[in-house]
């Protein structure tokens, strides 16, 4: 099954899709974006071209190759960083870069050579970075197959199966060493220090939940989501305002925003998977964005004993949407409200974020779809 | 031979040092004569190293509480802390100067250096599927791979933090290339050259990178956050290096020599695991000048069944063992001719040189 490009561009986002989910229509939104930011469309993979020329990675793919045949898992996720579509590349780091030309640089701070677009050449690396380290949660997500160790029927499978975890450690690792590199140029101690948070919250992603699979609340449902995806990319932000010198308050609020932002978007897709019947067809649940239904967001809100177990026709209950819709258009007041002071709101970028989020709203008053 | 003449001539110049050093050269009975005036020195780094420990653990605490468990599990009392006793020992050496006292931020790099180290050594440990480390299970072993490789970034994380708080750029910039040489290191071990010549060097870039590269720019931020006044910093920095890499690759070829002639129980992991990784240390290529046949052995990385236990023997009967212990003194006398070149003490001690000559010529005879 072929996804579009919009959904690949949304769940490779965070932005968990449902794939007959028709509005709101984000192409034109996507589009624009890109063409704020100035992306050089000649850019067409993640794994920016200077990053593939050399002998880690070519060890890597020679790895690859001898995975070719076999089972593992790691190859559905390598077919997808390389097959993808120069929309799903730069997905994250979109939306930083929305952020940060939202932000604007500071007069002080004014180097012209260094800033096309209104975005300073240091924020756009950055940005690449944040995306690089979204490929390493997805690496890590690939491993785990040798728990199955002592299976004596998993023998014939073994040796694959340890060459793939290799690949997924070392690929991981690669990423994770480029990262710092790239980091230690800025020469911003700072930037380190938030990122270095943010990748320690996405290890913590992992653990939150301990032996349990299931939610038992919406602050949990927050506090997960926060960790596995929203922190990173808002610490994106929050980094790309460190690197022009805004100021720690300001940071801060670009911080939130991203969150709101982010929040909002995972909630209204979470919602329009449940709500719509096609939600039984098992097709549609396999893209690696959607996450198990006892860890989505109408879950989290469900009134439910502890015992009980939940079947999905529960989820899609009108009541429940509704209190859902309600916390998600909450959700997004917050980042409109966010949006309206300290941005510059001339600026094509600030009115960008405001449409994105003004869709989902809208979307969630129409229940069209949803 | 002609080094270690040349080197100790060189002693002879400074006084002080080549007291400890003829000390060390000459058997066991001296040896605890150095031992036990190096005590009350000894017993100062040790103070360090107990903080350095609680500080490790005190700052991978979090509320998950798995990752809490996991993430401290290979920083118990087993581990030799080897990397923070030099840093701090260097740290204080140069200290000496001015106010005798560690820094925070130096013993924040020697915190760091153990940090990077052991989340290295989980994610080695998942490549490699060993399943012993420091005389108990792997941390892959008892929670799985994708858990240990994930507390090993957390740890990696949290280290970031740490090292970004001592607010140096060109401190940041040493550490990460301490953590991209790591990760280059481990790529290195997955090919065999294909010719001798190129194997040694190949090896000698690899245990630089896994094991040198660390000791020597850990050692280089340590000089750099001494805040030393009135000497040239840059040039101390670069001693400070140099003395770090000539450490380390002395340190890692003694390993490797104890690789193939220590038993399990004393490496607290197995033995021969180099070996059986398919990997060619100093021992065996230097064996294999000597026994051609061993090539093809090298070539196909041990892999078909009886090819270690050939390559054992080969190697005991060569002169293999003598050659890389040979070459590990050369590097341990190198790093020694190094400190020489450091500032003395201003109360004329040289306590904690003296101690890190010490470190460096008991790394040659260490067992584990």
């Amino acid at each position: 099954m072929r996804f579009s490009p919009i959904v690949r561009f949304l769940s490779s986002n965070g932005f968990y899709v449902h794939i007959k989910n028709k509005t709101p229509n984000w192409q034109p939104l996507l589009s624009q974006g890109e063409k704020i930011i100035g992306y050089p469309s000649s850019l067409h993979s993640l794994v920016n071209l200077k990053y593939l020329f050399n002998e880690e990675v070519s060890t890597l793919v020679g790895y690859l190759r001898k995975l070719v045949g076999t089972q593992h898992p790691l190859l559905k996720l390598a077919t997808n960083m390389l097959d993808s579509p120069p929309k799903t590349a730069h997905s994250r780091s979109l939306l930083v870069l929305l952020i940060s030309k939202a932000a604007g640089i500071p007069q002080k701070n004014y180097q012209e050579d260094m800033i096309k677009h209104g975005i300073h050449e240091h924020q756009r690396q950055l940005a690449e970075l944040i995306e690089m380290s979204n490929n390493l949660t997805l690496a890590r997500i690939h491993l785990g197959i040798l728990g199955h160790r002592g299976i004596v029927d998993l023998k014939e499978n073994q040796s694959d199966l340890e060459q793939g975890n290799k690949v997924a450690v070392l690929g991981g690792d690669y990423l994770l060493s480029q990262a710092c590199g790239k980091l230690a140029e800025f020469r911003k101690p700072q930037v380190v220090e938030t990122i270095g948070h943010a990748i320690a919250d996405m290890c913590k992603a992992e653990f939150f939940l301990k032996d349990k699979q299931s939610l038992s609340s919406l602050t949990e449902w927050y506090q997960l989501t926060a960790l596995s995806v929203a922190n990173l990319v808002a610490s994106g932000c929050r980094a790309s305002l460190q690197l022009v010198d805004h100021s720690t308050s300001f940071q801060d609020q670009a911080y939130h925003l991203c969150r709101h932002i982010i929040f909002s978007c995972i909630m209204y897709n979470e919602i329009s998977q449940y709500s719509s019947s096609i939600s039984h067809d098992p097709a549609s649940l396999t893209l690696y964005g959607t996450v198990s239904m006892n860890r989505s967001f109408p879950y989290s809100l469900m009134n439910k004993s502890t015992t009980e177990n939940v079947a999905l026709e529960q989820l899609n209950n009108e009541e429940l949407l509704d209190h859902c819709r309600d916390q998600c258009l909450v959700e997004s007041n917050k980042a409109l409200d966010l949006l309206k002071e300290n941005f510059d709101q001339k600026s094509s970028a600030t009115s960008l974020i405001r449409s994105i989020i003004q869709q989902i709203q809208d979307g969630l008053f129409s229940k069209k779809v949803i | 031979m002609f080094t270690i003449r040349r080197l100790s001539k060189q002693f002879l110049t400074c006084s002080v040092i080549s007291r400890s050093y003829r000390y060390l050269s000459v058997g066991a009975a001296s040896h605890k004569t150095a031992t036990e005036e190096l005590q009350p020195t000894i017993n100062i780094i040790k103070e360090d190293l107990q903080l350095i420990h609680r500080d490790i653990l005190q700052h991978l605490g979090c509320y998950e509480q798995e990752l809490n468990e996991l993430a401290k599990y290979h920083f118990d009392a087993k581990g030799k802390l080897i990397r923070p006793m030099i840093i701090c020992t260097m740290a204080r050496s140069f200290n000496q100067q001015q106010d005798n006292f560690l820094h925070e931020n130096q013993r924040c790099i020697a915190t760091l250096g153990e940090m990077i180290h052991t989340a290295s050594l989980i994610h080695d440990d998942v490549v490699d599927s060993s399943d012993r480390r420091r005389g108990k299970p792997a941390a892959a072993v008892q929670w799985g791979p994708k858990k240990a490789v994930l507390a090993g970034d957390y740890i990696l994380g949290i280290s970031s933090v740490l090292l970004a708080r001592i607010g140096n750029s060109d401190v940041v910039s040493l550490l990460a290339r301490v953590i991209q040489d790591l990760v280059r290191g481990e790529f290195m071990q997955l090919s065999t050259k294909e010719s001798d010549a190129e194997q040694f060097q190949d090896y000698l870039n690899k245990t630089f990178c896994k094991t040198a590269s660390l000791f020597a720019n850990t050692c280089k931020a340590a000089a750099l956050l001494g805040n030393l006044r009135d000497i040239n910093l840059n040039q101390l920095a670069d001693y400070a290096y140099e003395f770090g890499k000539n450490f380390g690759m002395a340190f890692q070829l003694i390993d490797d020599l104890l690789d193939v002639t220590s038993t399990d129980d004393d490496l607290g992991k197995p033995a021969t695991a180099d070996l059986k990784l398919g990997l060619s240390t100093a021992p065996v290529l230097f064996a294999s000048q000597q026994f051609p046949e061993l090539q093809t052995l090298i070539l196909r990385r041990f892999s078909e069944s009886g090819d270690i236990e050939r390559a054992v023997e080969l190697i005991d009967q060569s002169d293999g063992k003598a050659r890389t212990y040979h070459l590990a003194q050369q590097y341990a006398n190198e790093a020694c001719r190094i400190l020489s070149e450091f500032p003395q003490s201003s109360n004329g001690s040289n306590r904690f040189l003296n101690y890190l000559i010490y470190l460096t010529q008991s790394t040659l005879e260490r067992r584990h």
